[in-house]
């Protein structure tokens, strides 16, 4: 051994060092990134409706215009700076409708891809008031320098498709905008760097003439409210903050038709993602370009999906041994995550299993559909509540969620609209939609709405839970005690809010 | 003797200058809770309430996102504690026996996790999750076709961050370091914006890359974004120090490895701090640094934590205990057959004169093609040892070209190895 005489200065300067600084030496390896999350290519909602702005209310049959919305980028603290929040360049942005009710959505998609242009990689806008660039008046061009980075998009419209190995093959190919780049509308930053956010968002609805289609990208605020806190504390939801309902409540989270009634104030739970933005695409088109023949007739079926690029992956390097293959010659893209109805991920889908469904084909829904039947998360509602849920196979479910109708074959999990309904006008939407009442309990219900397509501000938490608890749920009014979020509906496309900004941004419910 | 020690407590001057340049503060400043502090506290909160096994594999994910943060392998073993609490809850719970190959990796126990992922793979072989598992496990013991069969099934299940980094690695050892960029960029493009210390271990390694290639400019930029966006990120200040003193900045350079010492010591920033002590005319701290590189290897050894071939390395480079360094690698290499533990174990012997063996090693270390300088500099060396100087002049050469800053002292040793053989050298050009 090399133990030479500095042995016991170096043992001496261990042992003080020992004592300084509570040893615990890295030792390093690659470790690469694993439990990972992919909120540019995470679809948190797709919403699917007639157009409620007061031009679509007069229009009917094939004039009628539909709009299909996704969104991404989940859970965006509005004053993240300094790089905000934007889609991905890579990442393939889907709707696909299916028009002949096979089940198989491929029969209208609309691909949406994005480019990004960076002026100063640094930073996302320049300084203002001194600096040497003026306040954003414009989201593109001239009264934009002041965005470091501008993110435009493409939109593809295609007909009958069938997949294929290599993609989907598709008979008929349109590009919305001849071709041409639209400009998404940028995170919302603060009233000195952009004064009139709402010019700016407004010009970020863009109509392409030749199809009659209207498309925006950028971001809004988050409508869907829900008190997740409490529901993933084992659905330990706020009826302590509540009155006292004799019998009732506590501990249950009943509520009571006055309350459940009122679309304007939260009787007893907290929105998790009040004051959260995200970002949205959103496509408008007259039904006739999304039904089969034209004629604006449905029902249709609709998921929205992004996919990612693979990558080529080598054993070995031929040029150190040639025989070594290419494991993957392909660039193709794949599905990461899909989206139709709400809260099918969250919910119904086991945790295990989660990637694959996201991954899969909705019309090959047909192996998870004992995931359906059995709907643990019924189960965990009674064991909860101590109100029983119905019992035996969901077939309700199965069928509400992946049939058209009884006669149905097929397994598909889509969002399924009837255009031929009509918009409900702004004013009169009920967030409960089919199980709407008034304040005395007498039904009311307004059918344009979930599970007839869905509009940014059907409370779907609510519906789910009482459509998966059955009578004793829809009678007692079970619920999270959130179904609205401050900043109401949205009467004109696209449809949901403008963002909170970075520098005045809240996070409070209506009526805390 | 500690006085002599320095690097305890002082910020980098040249990475403060930098950042101040930057006009940004770091969007992880230090002292604040990190995202992994936010999540540690947050699912401790969740085991007092309900300590049920999906909470405790939360834990364990927590505390390896901890463990990444800091370089703290403390956290690994804590990570590992809260796995076998899940697994005592339920034996069978899927989402503890995967991460237990994660946890194991972490703690370099590579053929355990190797076995790990390939029971949670069998358990659920369509969750892409087990292929980045069998991925590394596959790559840090050399199984490199398996790595890539693991790798081309976790890009088929699911692209994204996790498949682009590993396909980033594979293509790094097989000599691609260009498309290792590329799979790079698309991992950055695709990392969560609300987790820093992700994206900064992202443009370390695309620091890492343009480096090996020789790109100071890039290299450069990539570190001082990564210690922008997370600070005193300890993977990125060696890093930065590395090419600061490639590029004659000695003085910044001694700031950033002081630094970087402070934040996560190991023994290869004790050398290479060492080294610039020495190049500045500092005789004693050289030495004080070198003995803590030695005595991180005792501490690490009593801790039974093993450094292997960093240590070796170490070692190795800076000719002391030599014996202890040939162990060292040796007992790696009896488990790892990746080309880095190689190339440890062929200095290792070099320099413990046992050439023939060294040969052997070193062209175990170069058969991937990976493009590594210091794997030409120590063949090189070895083949000039073993009087071939043409190989010799060939693989000198081949380093100074890939990256002439590769290290400070091995490229100098490069060029008077390379000048000493000019004669023979140009024979047997005339000759070939």
């Amino acid at each position: 051994m090399h133990r030479r005489s500095t042995g016991r200065g170096i043992a001496a300067t261990s042992l003080a060092l020992a004592l300084a600084t509570a040893p615990a030496f890295a030792a390093s390896h690659r470790e690469a990134p694993l439990m990972t999350l992919d909120p540019a290519a995470d679809i948190t909602d797709v919403y699917f409706f007639a157009s409620y702005d007061q031009a679509n209310l007069g229009r009917t049959g094939a004039d009628r215009r539909v709009t299909m919305i996704m969104n991404a980028v989940p859970g965006q603290e509005p004053g993240s700076g300094p790089n905000y929040f934007a889609f991905d360049d890579n990442v393939l942005y889907e709707f696909h409708v299916d028009n002949n009710q096979d089940g198989d959505a491929e029969d209208v998609r609309y691909q949406v891809r994005f480019q990004t242009e960076l002026r100063s990689p640094d930073q996302f806008v320049a300084t203002l008031g001194g600096g040497p660039l003026p306040p954003v008046s414009h989201i593109d061009g001239a009264g934009s320098e002041g965005l470091s980075r501008v993110q435009r998009y493409t939109v593809t419209e295609l007909r009958n498709c069938r997949d294929s190995k290599r993609g989907p093959k598709c008979q008929d190919r349109v590009q919305l905008f001849g071709g041409q780049l639209q400009p998404t509308v940028p995170s919302n930053i603060g009233s000195r760097t952009m004064p009139r956010y709402d010019l700016l968002a407004a010009e970020g609805t863009r109509t392409d003439p030749a199809t009659g289609c209207r498309t925006f990208a950028g971001q809004r605020a988050e409508t869907f409210a829900i008190d997740l806190g409490a529901v993933f504390d084992t659905v330990n939801l706020r009826v302590e903050r509540a009155t006292v309902i004799p019998g009732a409540r506590p501990p249950l989270p009943v509520q009571t038709a006055a309350e459940d009634a009122n679309d304007f104030v939260n009787p007893f739970g907290t929105n998790n993602f009040s004051g959260f933005n995200i970002n949205t695409i959103a496509i408008e088109c007259p039904v006739a370009r999304l039904t089969s023949d034209g004629s604006g007739k449905g029902p249709l079926g609709l998921y929205a999906s992004t996919a990612r690029q693979m990558l080529t992956v080598r054993t070995g390097n031929p040029a150190v041994n040639s025989r070594k293959p290419l494991l993957k010659g392909t660039k193709d893209f794949r599905q990461v995550s899909r989206m139709a109805n709400p809260l099918v991920n969250e919910l119904i889908i086991p945790i295990g299993k989660k990637d694959l469904w996201n991954a899969t084909d909705p019309a090959d829904e047909a192996q998870f559909v004992p995931f359906y039947k059995g709907l643990a998360v019924a189960q965990a509602l009674q064991a909860v509540s101590n109100v029983p849920v119905p019992t035996g196979d969901r077939d309700d479910i199965v069928r509400a969620l992946l049939k058209y109708s009884d006669a149905d074959p097929s397994f598909s999990e889509l969002l399924r609209l009837d255009p031929t309904t009509a918009p409900t006008p702004p004013s009169s939407i009920k967030r409960l939609t089919v199980l709407a009442h008034d304040a005395a309990g007498n039904s009311t219900p307004d059918g344009a709405g979930f599970p007839n397509g869905r509009r940014p501000n059907d409370d779907v938490t609510d519906i789910v839970v009482r459509l998966a608890g059955g009578p004793n749920f829809i009678a007692n009014y079970v619920g999270d005690g959130v179904g609205v979020n401050e900043k109401g509906i949205t009467p004109d496309f696209p449809f949901l809010p403008l963002p909170y900004d970075g520098r005045d941004r809240r996070h409070v419910d209506p009526g805390e | 003797m500690i006085r002599t020690i320095a690097f305890v407590s002082k910020p980098g001057r040249a990475l403060a200058l930098s950042l101040a340049l930057a006009g940004l503060r770091p969007v992880h400043a230090a002292g604040a809770p990190s995202a992994a502090d936010r999540a540690i506290a947050g699912v401790e909160v969740r085991v007092e309430h309900a300590p049920a096994p999906d909470v405790f594999v939360d834990l364990a994910a927590a505390f390896m996102r901890k463990a990444r943060e800091t370089g703290d392998p403390d956290y690994y073993a804590r990570a590992g504690v809260a796995l076998d609490r899940a697994l005592a809850i339920d034996p069978t719970h899927y989402g503890a026996r995967r991460a237990r190959a994660w946890v194991l990796l972490g703690r370099h126990e590579f053929t355990a996790a190797l076995r790990a992922a390939r029971a949670a793979r069998a358990a659920e072989p369509r969750d892409w999750w087990n292929y980045g598992n069998l991925a590394d496990a596959c790559v840090e013991l050399g199984r490199y076709d398996d790595a890539a069969r693991a790798t081309a099934r976790l890009i088929e299940l699911r692209p994204g961050l996790a498949a682009y980094t590993r396909v980033a690695a594979l293509r790094a050892l097989t000599g691609d370091r260009v498309g290792a960029i590329e799979a790079l960029e698309l991992a950055l493009a695709a990392v969560d914006p609300a987790d820093p210390e992700e994206r900064a271990w992202i443009l370390t390694y695309l620091g890492h890359e343009h480096w090996a290639l020789g790109d100071l400019a890039r290299a450069r930029a990539r570190y001082e974004e990564a210690l922008r966006t997370f600070s005193d990120y300890h993977l990125a200040l060696p890093g930065l120090a590395r090419v600061l003193a490639a590029g004659g900045a000695t003085t910044a350079a001694i700031a950033v490895y002081e630094r970087a010492l402070a934040v996560a010591p190991t023994p290869g920033v004790a050398g290479a701090l060492g080294d610039l002590y020495a190049r500045a005319g500092d005789p004693d701290r050289a030495r004080a640094t070198y003995a803590f590189g030695v005595y991180m290897g005792r501490v690490a050894t009593a801790r039974g934590q093993t450094l292997g071939r960093e240590l070796a390395l170490f070692l190795a480079d800076h000719d002391r205990d030599l014996e202890t360094a040939l162990r060292l690698a040796a007992r790696d290499a009896a488990v790892r057959r990746d080309v880095y533990t190689d190339d440890a174990l062929a200095w290792s012997l070099y320099k413990s004169g046992h050439r023939a063996e060294a040969k052997r090693a070193i062209t175990r270390a170069l058969h991937l093609g990976t493009e590594e300088a210091s794997f030409r500099f120590h063949s090189g060396m070895i083949a000039a040892a073993l009087g071939r100087p043409r190989t010799a002049a060939r693989q000198l050469r081949a380093a100074l070209a890939l990256n002439p800053y590769f290290a400070a002292g091995d490229a100098t040793t490069a060029r008077a190895t390379l000048g000493a053989l000019a004669a023979p050298d140009r024979l047997a050009g005339r000759a070939s």
